[in-house]
Parts: structure tokens; C-alpha cells; sequence
């Protein structure tokens, strides 16, 4: 089986390889094993010292009586990061997709720049962008002296520091990674076959739903996956938009890392919800074993 | 055409420009033509004469900047494809890759809201009459280059089109395949009783599978005919150059009578046609090279000096040179195995019988 031209393309690999391991698994390890550690009593922890504790913090704490009784403080924290996490996907997609249809529609000549467009975002640093969200949603912010121009009702809108502060940062944040590879798969597009569906009787409607989206769906996927991960993990926008009174499970791990002192229960958060990911990344793989169209 | 039945197509001076001001392409230039129902039409020409344009403008894919098209006598103007009773066979099949061949077939019965069983039932229907039962199930990329294009056929036939439109649907088989979908395609058009409109430029294609041929240049239609018509009385220069080879002669007419004329090519050389001409008129005279006569020693005939001999298998081609000054080929049947009668250098007399000479237009 590894014929000398195999080999070769191996150890072209391995640089990637090497910093993959060195870098990625080896902390991953060394995470999941302060995970099953015991807390230090001033921080970092207790060497040599195995307990599962850590995990049973994240349902149960221990009352007075030192009994276990249910916690779902940080569940509901969970419950709020893939609500927020998968409505910032629902609407990144629902404004992505068209914008991405409109970019694969729009004149060659026109699509470079119209994608330069997409990516200017990326010049200015996340925090800076965040703030600058700060000062849009602020009582009396440009969001809110914008409505009273127009005469839609007065006095503050309280939006900042709320979760809708969060989702709005979050859709703003990660709807280039939305836009971008559904673009890439309607670029790829043979429209041909848009064509052959009106021409077999189909509305525009129609051949949207049965040919474009469809055959668009390795890039809707990948969009997907793009925004709901990293949106799982987010943790300057509800920092900053969400003012501590919106905590997604990033900003759990991080307070867990820094002033709680508590870095088995921090790692114990991380690796609960690498489980949850690669959960969901199963069903998925499970549901599209092989991309539509892709096998031989 | 003063019959009750209206035209299956009637394209009635449409004209189609690309672009706008200075930059405009014309695609198309005030094309009229008239099909009749259960015809099998072909358009032919070469790439950008305006064929495929045609075809995109009969099924709706793009509007006419001038001129209208009427599709069993109802005018289509501003129709969208969908609302056509037109279906295309595209060059590039356009099958759609994430369907199997039964849901590619069906998709058109499902648009227009067919009930399952009906759906079913004419799947089943479509697939047996393109020879592909037992392959529902398959993704078009499982399927062999002539399996697809079977495909692509019973997808458009299953919507019971008044007019089956095909774009260059053979040109990406081999030569074998083509031979056999070409069969193929006048069984179904048979078996169907529809309308097709073929659009090819292989003059071979042309000639074998259609009832009647439009040969189209630059945007305009130069000959509406059957295939017979279009081979031995080509009306146009362009019609006799591009379908099959001939002989194009510069030459003057000097005489005119109840027969035809007699039209000189060189000193010495004149040659009758069945066709009249007004006398010092100067014409293009297009004769067939297996409609010429070559013989050895004839009293009559013009004399040619043989240039080269090639042999072809069924028949023997004589490059010859007509006066001195124009090259001029025959084709001779090998009818008796191959003899070569001939050799370069040789002195022949040729000759061709006057209604193998046509008078063209340029």
C-alpha cells in the first residue's frame, strides 16, 4: 500500500502534523487531565490529586450537609449558548444566503470587489468592532437617536447588556463566515441547471428549493458549522454586549480559569462542551455521509 | 401551409441583438421560418450563426428584440419557459446531479403538480420508451455519456411537450454512440409524434435525420429544405461549401435559352447548367464531385490535367486542375474494387450533366 510516492506526500504532511500535535493535542491532553485533577487551594491545582468532582460541579453542588443537590445554574448557561449560538446561525444564514446568491448572480467583474466587501470587517480587530457595537446599542447610542429622529418612540431602548445585545454582535460577527462558503459552492454552481428546471416548468421558487439549495449545501453546511462553533465558544461579544449579565459558556471557562481559581471545573466546562460538539458533528456526518451529487 | 392546422413553430422576422450601441452583436437577423406538426426540423450551421439563439428564444431563455414567435398558433411573446409547452434537450444534458434518473424524470410532472400515480406511471412510461428501464434508482454520474443523454430525452418527453427542442444533444458522444442515439432519436420522434428542432452543425446529422433543414449563417436562414433540396439544389454558396464537398467555379454567362445557359469558366472551358441566367451576368457555379464524369478519351468534355489521386475506401477522389488555372475534384465509386485509372500528370476530359450545376448566391 505505501508506494514510495505515498510516502513522500506523508512527509509533506508532517510539519502540519507535528505543530498539530505539539500544539493542539498535547494541551487537549494535558486539559483533560487537569480535568480529573483536585483544585489547588489558591488557584491551579493539586498534582497526583484524582477526582471526578469537577465534572459532577457542572449539575450538583454540595449544600451544607455536604449532599449533592442539583445545580443547573451552569446548565442553563449551556442552554443559553446554543440558543444564542444557533439563532446567531438561523439568522446569519437567512441574511447569508441571499447575499451570497446575489454575489454569485452579480457580473464577474462586479464579485471580487463585492467579496473584498465582505471581508473589510476583517481590518479592524474583534474588540474594536465590539465596542463599536457598544456605542451603536448604548442608552442614547446612535441606535437610539436614529429611532428618535424618525419619531419611533422615545427614551432608551435598553438594548445593551442584554441578550439581544449579544445576538446582534454575533450576527455581525460571524456573518462573513456564513456569506463565504455559501458563496463558494453557488460560484461553483452550473446554472444550466437552473435553467433546465424553468425550462422543465419550475418557478424561481421552485428551482431555488429543489436545485440551488440543495446543490448548495456543502457550502450552507460548512457556513453552518463556521458560525454555530465558534459561536458556542464566544466570549468577548457577550463580555462585551452582554455586560456579565448574558454568559455564554466562554466567559464560564474563562472566569473559571481566572477569578474563580478553579481550573479543574474550567477544564472539566471546556471538554463538556468539546463533547457536545463533536456530537453534533456526528449527526451530522451521519446525515450526509457523503456530500449530494458526490458519489460515483 | 394554407391548411387549417396552424404551424407547430412560426418565427415570424425575429431579429435578436447582443448588447446595445456600438457593441451590439446581432445573434440573429430577421428569421422567418414555418414548421409544420410531427416535423423533424434541423437547424444547422456552423458555431455563432445563430442557431442555439434560435432555440433559446423558442423556449423562452431569451426574448426577441424584434419579430414574434407563435407555438401552435398562440403568440409566446414575454412567456416565461415555464409556461411554454416547449421542452429542451440541453447539449450539456443538464441533468440535475443530486436526483436519481426517476426523480430527474419526474421533476417536471412534480413542478406542474401531477398526482403520484400519474407521476409514476408515466416515469415507468418515459424510461421504458428511451431503453433505460432498471436504472431509476441511479445518480446520473453512474451512468455512461449515452445513458445520460437518455435520460435527458425522457425527462423532456415526460411533460408532453406540443414541441421537443435539442440543443446539439450528440455532439458529446463518440462516433459509434452518436450513430446509434441517432436512430434512437428518430424512433422516439416516431413513436411520439411530436415536433423536434434539432440544432446541429453536422451536415452528416443534418442530412440522414431530418425531414427538413433551415442552413443558417451570420444570423439568417439561406435555405429552408428537405435534405435532398438542401444537398443537390443549394441556393447559396455558403449551403453548397458547407453541407458535403463540391466545386465552387467564378464564371460568366455567354448564353441563355428554354433549357438553361451556358456559362464560361476559363478560355475554352464552358459549361451548360439547367438553371437560366441573364447573359454577362457573372454567377458561382457549384457542381457535386460525384456528380462529375471523368474519362480518359471523350469527344466532348473539358480537358484537366490530374493533380493527385487519394483513395477513400468506398470511392477514389481526383484533385484536378481545370484550365490551368482552377483546381476542380471528382469523386469516382470504386464500383469494380480499386482501379486507378488515373494518375497524376494524366490528361482527362470531365464533364457534368447540366442540372448537377447549380447556380448559388454568394
Amino acid at each position: 500500500m505505501a508506494s514510495p510516492a505515498r510516502s513522500g506526500r506523508m512527509l509533506l504532511t508532517a510539519p502540519a502534523l507535528a505543530i498539530i500535535v505539539a500544539f493542539m493535542l498535547l494541551p487537549l491532553l494535558l486539559m483533560a487531565y487537569i480535568s480529573i485533577l483536585e483544585k489547588g487551594p489558591a488557584g491551579g491545582v493539586r498534582w497526583g490529586a484524582h477526582t471526578v468532582e469537577a465534572y459532577v460541579a457542572f449539575l450538583f453542588e454540595r449544600d451544607l450537609a455536604d449532599e449533592l443537590v442539583l445545580n443547573t445554574d451552569y446548565l442553563r448557561i449551556f442552554l443559553r449558548s446554543f440558543w444564542l449560538a444557533g439563532l446567531t446561525t438561523l439568522i446569519t444564514l437567512a441574511i447569508g444566503f441571499p447575499t451570497a446568491l446575489g454575489m454569485a448572480l452579480a457580473p464577474p467583474r462586479w464579485r471580487t470587489f463585492l467579496i473584498f466587501l465582505v471581508t473589510v470587517p476583517f481590518w479592524a480587530n474583534l474588540l474594536v468592532r465590539n465596542y463599536a457595537w457598544i456605542i451603536l446599542l448604548r442608552n442614547n447610542g446612535l441606535v437610539d437617536q436614529a429611532r428618535h429622529a424618525v419619531g419611533l418612540g422615545s427614551g432608551p431602548l435598553d438594548l445593551l447588556y442584554t441578550p439581544v445585545a449579544v445576538l446582534i454582535g454575533l450576527v455581525y460577527s460571524y456573518l462573513p463566515f456564513m456569506v463565504l462558503p455559501i458563496f463558494a459552492s453557488l460560484e461553483k454552481l452550473d446554472w444550466r441547471l437552473v435553467e433546465a428546471a424553468f425550462d422543465l416548468g419550475a418557478r424561481r421558487w421552485q428551482a431555488l428549493r429543489r436545485i440551488v439549495v440543495p446543490l448548495a449545501m456543502p457550502g450552507i453546511v460548512a457556513g453552518c458549522i463556521l458560525v454555530f462553533i465558534p459561536g458556542l465558544g464566544a466570549f468577548i461579544t457577550p463580555e462585551l454586549l452582554g455586560g456579565g449579565k448574558a454568559l455564554m459558556i466562554g466567559n464560564l471557562i474563562q472566569s473559571q480559569f481566572g477569578a474563580a481559581r478553579n481550573w479543574p471545573f474550567g477544564a472539566a466546562l471546556s471538554f463538556a462542551l468539546l463533547a457536545l460538539v463533536l456530537l453534533a458533528m456526528l449527526a451530522y456526518l451521519l446525515r450526509y455521509r457523503a456530500p449530494p451529487g458526490a458519489e460515483r | 401551409m394554407a391548411d387549417k392546422a396552424p404551424a407547430a413553430v412560426e418565427v415570424v422576422a425575429v431579429s435578436k441583438r447582443f448588447g446595445s450601441g456600438a457593441d451590439a452583436v446581432v445573434a440573429l437577423d430577421e428569421v422567418s421560418l414555418a414548421l409544420r406538426p410531427n416535423e423533424f426540423f434541423t437547424l444547422l450551421g456552423p458555431s455563432g450563426c445563430g442557431k442555439t439563439t434560435l432555440l433559446r428564444l423558442i423556449a423562452g431563455f431569451e426574448q426577441p428584440s424584434a419579430g414574434q414567435i407563435l407555438i401552435d398558433g398562440e403568440p409566446v411573446a414575454g412567456l416565461p419557459p415555464y409556461r411554454r409547452p416547449v421542452n429542451t434537450v440541453f447539449q450539456s444534458y443538464a441533468l440535475f446531479p443530486h436526483m436519481t434518473v426517476a426523480q430527474n424524470v419526474a421533476f417536471g410532472l412534480e413542478m406542474r403538480r401531477r398526482p403520484a400515480a400519474e407521476i409514476a406511471a408515466t416515469v415507468a412510461e418515459m424510461l421504458a420508451l428511451v431503453r433505460l428501464g432498471g436504472l431509476e434508482a441511479r445518480r446520473p454520474a453512474q451512468l455512461s455519456g449515452g445513458q445520460q443523454q437518455r435520460v435527458a430525452l425522457a425527462r423532456a418527453l415526460a411533460n408532453h411537450p406540443k414541441v421537443l427542442l435539442l440543443d446539439e444533444p450528440l455532439s458529446a458522444l463518440d462516433l459509434k454512440l452518436r450513430k446509434e442515439m441517432q436512430a434512437e432519436l428518430k424512433r422516439i420522434q416516431h413513436a411520439t409524434g411530436l415536433t423536434f428542432v434539432f440544432v446541429t452543425h453536422d451536415q452528416g446529422e443534418a442530412l440522414t435525420m431530418s425531414d427538413r433543414i433551415a442552413v443558417m449563417s451570420g444570423g439568417r436562414v439561406l435555405q429552408v429544405g428537405t435534405p435532398e433540396d438542401i444537398y443537390e439544389r443549394p441556393t447559396h454558396r455558403f449551403v453548397a461549401d458547407f453541407i458535403g464537398d463540391t466545386n465552387l467555379l467564378e464564371a460568366e454567362c455567354i448564353a441563355h435559352d428554354a433549357s438553361g445557359s451556358r456559362c464560361r469558366v476559363a478560355d475554352g472551358i464552358e459549361i451548360a447548367t439547367a438553371q437560366s441566367a441573364a447573359v454577362g451576368t457573372r454567377v458561382t457555379l457549384a457542381i457535386r464531385p460525384e456528380r462529375v464524369e471523368l474519362a480518359r478519351a471523350a469527344p466532348t468534355g473539358w480537358p484537366a490535367r490530374v493533380e493527385s489521386v487519394t483513395y477513400f475506401g468506398t470511392d477514389t477522389t481526383v484533385q484536378m486542375m481545370l484550365g490551368g488555372a482552377v483546381t476542380f475534384q471528382a469523386r469516382v465509386q470504386n464500383r469494380n474494387g480499386a482501379v486507378h485509372a488515373f494518375a497524376p500528370g494524366d490528361t482527362v476530359r470531365v464533364s457534368a450533366p447540366p442540372d448537377a450545376v447549380r447556380i448559388v448566391a454568394d
